[in-house]
């Protein structure tokens, strides 16, 4: 009796996601940021990732980065955040972005371009 | 106490000692009245069976995991069967439910026959035609790009790869 | 055409029922009763044993997640101590401390679970929402030091742990386990000493400790059967040696002795966290890790106390980068195949969930 009496006048056990969130821990593993000029292109990063989520690809702008660059399908990572552990130059970093969900699955391979530096690592939003 | 009336009994195949456990190839036509001799030491709680695929040695192995729940420490068995045509007798009626699961799942998995086994059967795939999927002579990844990916596809080609 | 009373037919317990996991027993039934179960196991199998062949260690923790959905930490723990034990690498102390920490959490959040199924089992869907909100406090502590709430990408990896403890995370953790314990006293109130409870789980399936033995079952079911083998105390590992506990045993065997086994457990793994955050020492986390380096040759055997019993990695290497042969001795596979064959004859349909969910089981490591 006491027990539903705690749970009733209490207060909600849930949020309503997703106007109402809390924010992720500082080390969630999220959608990467790449950082196009930090990248020396040595490979590591498709050569330690356990599903081939990725692979060296030419860049948009070859004349501006002639060399390869990770290219990382969304769909195939599990974000374990190796590749941002063994990155070199720290190119290739986690946020804490986990609104991932698409219709388009063209939309999951993302191109080696500089990353989206405004998505903040406290709040992600949809 | 099992772990030193085991060591003796298995003392002629240079045994192997490690921590509490002891690690011995035996020939196989004297493995079972060896395991049967380890169940009435008291090793009654079988772990596990391995079997490891050795296509260059034309081998492959069994091994048997005992535990003994009196001692606290582990008999791992091996016994080497001929590839082309693996055989070995069911432990199934000697050591019970868990050595019958086991054998199933090697057989199913590695084509191992264990006759007096009483349900040797389909386990974990169903439908399956092809050769016994976790040899090391049947390629997995060429099955699995063949069934299931198609070079022409982006997302794809990262299975083509090497 | 009349059916006469002695007819049978068959009722797939199924992958789709709210009360079973993602397996299936066909079970004979006779009237209300069981006549024959037979599994059919082979939903969640992924190949894992092969999956790694083609992975180097690293790779293959991160992928060792996944064999058990419920306790991915555990079998990060287990691969992890294989390569260890074969390359014969001494893991630094504090690292030892904090994988402790992390299995004793893990296996909290996971009898969580299986508690609260027990209840979804028997129609009880409050206890089951209660016991996930439950474990809320331990996914939070996951999400903080491993950077996820559930699969915590080989976190527990050859050679240590991947990164030290987040600042403030031992007083953290402390207040969540105070929380914790007074949430399983309401637990108990609710579920586990209510008379709905023990009328439905008193009596009910006992295993036999020959049985018990002759099936291959560990963990909880074969300690509430009167064995206490407890891989944490027979053949120790980590730091489990020097810290206190009891083994929870039971000499029942039925289905209630195996939820109280689980309780009990409960109860200890709140004290090793509580020990071992006393007990933690400073120092580096891991050795320093080597993604592409090579295997030596040769073969080892690991077994440890996983959630769900006795789990073990066979890993074998012939000097390459990637191992040649890695078995995993999935507790479950004993105890959802020959087990509950045996424990089901005789028990009536409405019952066969909750028999089911009293083996504390995971049909992942169970197909692996």
């Amino acid at each position: 009796m006491l027990t539903l009496i705690k749970y009733l006048l209490g207060r909600d056990l849930t949020l309503a996601f997703p106007k109402e969130s809390e924010p992720p821990a500082e080390r969630y593993r999220g959608r990467h940021v790449f950082y196009v000029d930090k990248c020396i292109s040595c490979g590591t990063c498709e050569r330690v990732c356990p599903n081939r989520a990725i692979l060296m690809a030419p860049h948009p702008d070859p004349e501006r980065y002639p060399k390869s660059y990770p290219q990382i399908d969304l769909a195939k990572c599990c974000f374990c955040g190796l590749c941002e552990e063994f990155c070199p130059t720290q190119a290739i970093q986690l946020t804490g972005d986990y609104f991932l969900t698409t219709f388009d699955r063209a939309e999951l391979i993302v191109p080696p371009t500089q990353g989206d530096q405004s998505v903040s690592q406290k709040n992600p939003s949809p | 106490m099992p772990l030193e009336s085991a060591w003796e009994l298995l003392a002629r195949f240079s045994p192997r000692r490690e921590g509490n456990s002891i690690w011995a190839t035996v020939p196989t036509d004297e493995a079972p009245s060896l395991l049967e001799a380890l169940y009435l030491q008291g090793w009654s709680y079988l772990s596990a069976i391995s079997a490891v695929d050795w296509p260059q040695r034309g081998a492959l192995e069994l091994v048997y995991h005992l535990w003994s729940l009196e001692d606290k420490g582990f008999v791992h068995l091996k016994v080497e069967l001929d590839r082309t045509a693996p055989e070995f007798p069911s432990l199934a009626q000697l050591f019970g439910g868990s050595a019958q699961v086991n054998e199933r799942e090697i057989y199913e998995l590695f084509g191992v026959d264990f006759p007096g086994n009483p349900a040797l059967g389909p386990l974990f795939l169903e439908g399956w035609e092809g050769p016994p999927p976790f040899r090391k002579d049947f390629d997995w990844r060429a099955y699995v790009r063949d069934a299931y990916y198609s070079e022409a596809r982006e997302e794809d080609r990262a299975y083509f790869q090497d | 055409m009349p059916i006469s009373r002695t007819d049978t037919y068959l009722l797939p317990f199924g992958p789709a029922h709210p009360g079973s996991g993602n397996f299936r027993v066909w079970l004979t039934v006779q009237g209300e009763r069981v006549v024959r179960a037979v599994a059919e196991p082979g939903f969640l199998h992924r190949g894992f044993e092969k999956l790694m062949e083609y992975r180097t260690p690293l790779q293959n923790s991160v992928l060792s997640d996944r064999i058990c959905i419920l306790e991915p930490l555990s079998w990060n723990l287990a691969f992890a101590l294989a390569v260890e034990r074969l390359q014969g690498m001494e893991v630094p102390a504090r690292a030892q401390y904090i994988r402790t920490i992390l299995a004793e959490l893990t296996r909290i959040q996971s009898h969580l679970i299986w508690l609260g199924a027990a209840g979804l089992a028997m129609g009880f869907e409050t206890a089951f929402k209660l016991a996930l909100t439950y474990r809320e406090e331990v996914l939070k502590l996951f999400e903080e030091v491993t950077g996820a709430r559930v699969y915590p990408a080989g976190y527990i990896r050859p050679g240590g742990v991947r990164r030290d403890l987040p600042p403030g995370f031992p007083r953290r953790c402390l207040e969540a386990l105070d929380r914790l314990e007074k949430d399983l006293w309401e637990l108990d109130s609710v579920m586990l000493e209510n008379p709905s409870f023990l009328a439905r789980t008193r009596g009910l399936a006992p295993l036999s400790p020959e049985e018990a033995v002759r099936l291959g079952a560990s963990g909880p079911p074969l300690r509430a059967s009167g064995i206490p083998y407890d891989v944490r105390r027979d053949d120790p590992y980590l730091v489990y040696d020097q810290l206190e506990f009891q083994v929870a045993s039971r000499d029942d065997g039925d289905a209630l002795a195996r939820f109280r086994v689980g309780r009990a457990e409960l109860r200890e793994s709140i004290g090793l966290v509580r020990q071992a955050l006393q007990g933690l020492p400073a120092g580096e986390v891991a050795l320093p890790p080597k993604p592409f380096a090579r295997l030596p040759e040769g073969e080892a055997y690991v077994h440890i106390e996983s959630a769900h019993g006795d789990a073990g990695v066979y890993l074998v290497s012939t000097g390459d980068k990637t191992p040649y042969r890695v078995k995993l001795r999935g507790p479950s596979f004993t105890l959802l195949i020959p087990v509950l064959e045996h424990l089901l004859v005789g028990v009536e349909v409405a019952d066969v969930p909750v028999v089911f969910w009293s083996l504390n089981h995971c049909p992942a490591d169970m197909d692996r």
